[in-house]
């Protein structure tokens, strides 16, 4: 059995948290806020230290009337931010909001555009079809079948005769896709549960190898 | 008229910043990368910021419980104590690795996490049990391609089956690729026509003045 009090706090959480198996109790209620209360903490540093301090205000203390003296816009776009809190002013949040929105959106298209769309189509178009038997077949299955499950989402024309038998073969493509993804949840999480037991079998308590 | 120009000038800055961080991308010119440049300096802090900002909420919600002596308000007493000390710490101690800040990410944080995450091992065999039912032709998919993949994952069992391996790196490699080639293509063309909409204001939900 372990002697490290960090090991035996460790143990005693996870069974905490355990305890949920059996019903929503005052331990596992316990283990919840804790983990609230120091994952909040440890962003709450983890963005100072990292992002906050570093890129706006040591900058701005060290050159805020020379070279990044631009570093003010994004001080006053975290004013407006803040005004969210005072009633008479929360409107200006807004304004933050848009400029904040808007970065994020307007790269997103071009950045969609390439990688989500011209880069599928154009691996998927360019499958070979050489190779041996099960590649070719495999590229077969790649093309007919991204084009079958992009004809399942089509909803601009009622789904009748050809167009019928191809969302039908498109949702049989999905359900394999569905079917592989589901069987990697599962075995991840009894991976991470056999991890925790471990965990508790042989660092804690020593009876397992 | 104050009113009006309040109510408009943020999709005004929306639609003039979103187009420009749209055409950027295919202008490599010095004249246009290097504002962009700069706006993308100025938001790395303001995400900072937010999240920051997010923290403090969640404190002012827990001192609201506590004050008001709402129900379960006990524990929001742990919640503000645990952030209160995990910040103390990184402050006082520093953040690397072999300070208190570093093992209380790995004694306290960690193993909660990953025990509510194995939790859900014994919820997703719940729900495998009823969807893993061959009612129709897809489920019945859906059911064979989980299974191969899952067998084939378990070493005891692809040394032992023949072809298990190869069929499951054959799902996984062609339809697989398909299926989520499709999803992923339909998902960037909606993300796409929900910025676009958003930055030259038709889908106007985002930026709304208290849901007016």
């Amino acid at each position: 059995m372990s002697t490290d009090p960090y090991i035996w706090i460790a143990a005693i959480l996870t069974l905490g948290v355990f305890s949920f198996l059996y019903k929503d109790n005052a331990f596992f209620a316990v283990c919840e806020h804790l983990v609230v209360g120091l994952s909040a903490g440890y962003m709450f540093v983890t963005y100072w230290n990292n992002v906050f301090f570093p890129e706006l205000i040591l900058p701005l203390v060290q050159n805020g009337t020379g070279s990044d003296a631009h570093l003010w816009v994004p001080v006053g776009i975290c004013f407006l931010w803040a005004c969210k809190y005072v009633e008479k002013t929360k409107d200006m949040y807004r304004l933050a909001l848009a400029f904040w929105l808007s970065i994020d959106l307007g790269l997103s298209i071009p950045t969609h555009m390439d990688a989500g769309v011209l880069a599928q189509i154009a691996g998927t178009i360019s499958a070979p079809l050489n190779g041996s038997p099960v590649e070719i077949l495999g590229n077969l299955v790649l093309i007919l079948g991204t084009s079958f499950a992009l004809l399942y989402f089509f909803f601009s024309t009622e789904h009748q005769g050809v167009l019928k038998g191809a969302s039908t073969a498109g949702t049989w493509v999905l359900m394999v896709g569905f079917g592989a993804s589901f069987s990697y949840v599962i075995l991840s999480r009894i991976y991470l549960l056999i991890g925790r037991l471990l965990f508790l079998f042989r660092d804690w308590l020593g009876i397992a190898g | 008229m104050r009113d009006r120009i309040a109510y408009r000038l943020p999709y005004a800055v929306m639609a003039v910043l979103g187009l420009f961080m749209l055409v950027q991308y295919y202008i490599p010119h010095q004249v246009v990368q290097a504002p962009r440049q700069m706006m993308l300096q100025w938001k790395q802090p303001l995400n900072g910021f937010i999240i920051l900002l997010a923290i403090v909420g969640i404190a002012t919600v827990h001192v609201r419980k506590i004050y008001r002596q709402e129900r379960r308000w006990g524990y929001s007493i742990i919640t503000l104590g645990a952030m209160a000390a995990m910040i103390f710490v990184g402050f006082a101690y520093g953040v690397q690795e072999g300070t208190i800040f570093s093992d209380w990410f790995k004694y306290l944080i960690s193993p909660i996490e990953a025990t509510m995450f194995s939790l859900l091992a014994f919820y997703v065999a719940s729900a495998a049990f009823r969807a893993f039912r061959a009612r129709s032709a897809s489920a019945a998919i859906l059911l064979v391609s989980a299974t191969v993949v899952m067998l084939a994952l378990i070493p005891a069992v692809s040394q032992n089956i023949p072809l298990i391996s190869e069929i499951s790196a054959f799902i996984l490699k062609y339809p697989n690729t398909a299926a989520k080639r499709a999803i992923l293509i339909g998902v960037s063309l909606g993300a796409i026509s929900v910025a676009l909409k958003t930055i030259i204001g038709i889908d106007r939900t985002l930026l709304e003045r208290d849901g007016k």
